[in-house]
């Protein structure tokens, strides 16, 4: 099985200049936690999504000075300060420039080799060879695409 | 580095084994300050070459490397890093903050003093690292500016570090080549630094210190800190104060026992690796073990090995003593005027390049020098304007020292950048007051 078989084609995505909060807006719409960000002739950006969104309203300080277990300091507002200031930032400012891309034609073996392998969250990009979106796979997809396998398997 | 092993490579194409090793020296420290690539493969290429040039031999090279400074790093850097995963520093700046009750200026004094101990004991990269986040997160808290507390901090750390044989790389290199111990540091050194700090805190409030104001709200918020939360792990943390403290208190002794610090480091390194693990698998053991030594600074470690190979290849060909004479020339073989020319020398120079490459070919610079004065006795003081100039000088500009530029790569991504230029309109000012502090402490007690 190839990934053109089980990629989700129907895909909604965000344009770099959108503000933070209308991203939000959308994803919350569409019951979504990542979108692909695309030009005017659908070349992917990046994408965007709801753990993105969280590093940007964490300050840096906090993840990278050894401080990441906080549980001596209070709720300091901190955050929410953060979040007033990134939700009227345009995406391209915190979006991800490095996607997971993987062709149409890999296998199911190594979409899901290559989405364990790069950790960072559950989402490939399927891509042409000019980057244009062609379609989404998550890790979702990939056990939903397993489980039907496996019953019609049974059922045979 | 100071073997008196006679010069045997043979220098290819014939050239001039001076020119061959200055021209490396010149062009790895010239790409070093350059930034644009890692200084530990730049010292490593130039060591490289001082050997493939044949400019000294590999047993020459070896013979070079001072193994009491790359133990006595080392063995410090393991220690330091077992010691963080406690949450000590944590704690510490905390329960600083709560002192003073949450007021803004007392927070910068208390977080300034908590980093300049810290840094006298460990190094001043490590003390930032793990003081400036919480002063941002504290800052945050207060709702002021943090650029008058990373400014403060990276004073304190530097100052705080001059103050001790093992409190800045520097020093730990002086120490080493001239033979001077723990307490000689400190009997020597850290008499000054503490005035040089509180001058500085004074001068650091007439700039800063009346924009310097919170509300009885945010000081509440610091109150609500808890900082016994911060450590994490008891057992840790007392058998990490139990080898820190065994471990100053063998710095002290050592000279005593004929034993140089790298031992002594080491040896608590090893005693706190076996401590931290005991009771564990040995699989656990293992992969403490292996997390601990991935979190050592072999670049800095490898940094010092190159360093230490090229200034051995420029030594061997004569043109340090040959420098060292010329200085003396220049101040009329004047001892007071030679202490002061390496004094102010060290500082301007650590505030432009990076002081340890400057020390490196400094030492045996110094070294030469000990017959004209009356031996090694007669020019410790030279070694303590060279340790005040070095370690002071790095205050003088964002690039000066490692804990500078760590410092303000912090405020960049909390959204506070220092600036080169902004830093410097201050700091220079500063670091020539504690200079000329540092010549009349120098005057008054080894030269009047």
């Amino acid at each position: 099985m190839i990934a053109e078989h089980f990629m989700v084609t129907k895909v909604v995505t965000a344009q770099a200049k959108e503000l933070t909060s209308h991203v939000l807006d959308k994803m919350h719409h569409h019951k979504l936690r990542m979108l692909p960000v695309v030009d005017e002739e659908n070349h992917v950006l990046g994408i965007i999504s709801s753990f993105n969104i969280m590093q940007c309203i964490v300050p840096d300080y906090l993840v990278n000075g050894d401080l990441n277990q906080i549980s001596y300091a209070p709720d300091l507002g901190i955050l929410r300060e953060r979040y007033k200031k990134i939700v009227d930032c345009p995406i391209q400012k915190i979006m991800d420039t490095a996607p997971l891309f993987v062709n149409k034609n890999e296998s199911l073996l190594s979409v899901s080799a290559a989405l364990s392998a790069y950790g960072k969250h559950e989402y490939a990009l399927v891509v042409d060879d000019e980057k244009h979106l062609q379609g989404i796979i998550s890790a979702g997809d990939i056990l939903g695409r397993l489980k039907l396998k496996a019953s019609e398997k049974n059922n045979a | 580095m100071h073997n008196s092993v006679a010069h045997e490579a043979s220098v290819i194409f014939d050239l001039d084994p001076t020119w061959v090793a200055v021209s490396i020296l010149l062009v790895v420290y010239g790409v070093i300050m350059a930034e644009k690539f890692n200084r530990a493969v730049l010292s490593l290429m130039g060591a490289g070459l001082m050997i493939l040039c044949g400019v000294i031999t590999q047993q020459q090279a070896v013979a070079g490397i001072d193994f009491n400074t790359i133990g006595l790093l080392t063995g410090m850097m393991v220690i330091v890093t077992i010691s963080q995963k406690t949450g000590m520093f944590q704690y510490v700046a905390i329960k600083a903050a709560k002192f003073v009750k949450g007021n803004p200026w007392g927070i910068l004094v208390m977080l300034s003093l908590v980093t300049a101990v810290f840094s006298a004991f460990l190094d001043n990269v490590t003390t930032v690292l793990l003081i400036a986040p919480v002063t941002l997160l504290i800052t945050d808290a207060l709702g002021v500016r943090p650029y008058p507390y990373l400014f403060a901090q990276i004073f304190a750390s530097n100052i705080g570090g001059a103050s001790t044989l093992i409190g800045d790389p520097p020093n730990i290199m002086i120490g080493s080549a001239a033979n001077l111990s723990f307490t000689d540091f400190l009997f020597n050194l850290a008499p000054i630094t503490p005035i040089i700090f509180l001058l500085t805190l004074g001068f650091i409030w007439l700039m800063f210190g009346r924009d310097l104001t919170a509300t009885d709200e945010k000081k509440a918020l610091i109150m609500q800190f808890n900082e016994n939360e911060a450590l994490k792990d008891i057992p840790l943390l007392k058998k990490s104060l139990f080898v820190l403290f065994a471990v100053i208190g063998g710095f002290s002794v050592a000279h005593t026992f004929h034993l140089e610090p790298a031992t002594i480091a080491m040896f608590g390194a090893a005693f706190l690796l076996l401590l931290q693990t005991f009771g564990q698998s040995v699989h656990d053991k293992d992969h403490a073990y292996e997390g601990v030594m991935a979190e050592v600074e072999w670049t800095t470690i490898f940094f010092f090995v190159g360093l230490f190979i090229i200034v051995t290849g420029v030594e061997h060909t004569g043109v340090i003593a040959m420098l060292g004479q010329k200085t003396i020339e220049l101040t009329n073989g004047d001892f007071n005027a030679t202490v002061g020319a390496i004094l102010w020398v060290s500082a301007i120079a650590s505030a432009l390049i990076d002081n340890i490459p400057f020390v490196a070919t400094m030492i045996p610079l110094v070294h030469s020098m000990a017959d004209t004065f009356g031996g090694a006795e007669a020019i410790v003081p030279i070694w303590w304007a060279l340790a005040l100039g070095a370690c002071l000088g790095g205050n003088g500009s964002l690039i000066g020292a490692s804990a500078n530029l760590i410092v303000a790569g912090f405020a960049q991504r909390a959204g506070h950048p220092i600036y080169f230029l902004q830093f410097m309109k201050h700091a220079f000012l500063l670091m020539i007051m504690s200079i000329g502090i540092s010549h009349a402490y120098l005057y008054l007690r080894y030269l009047s």
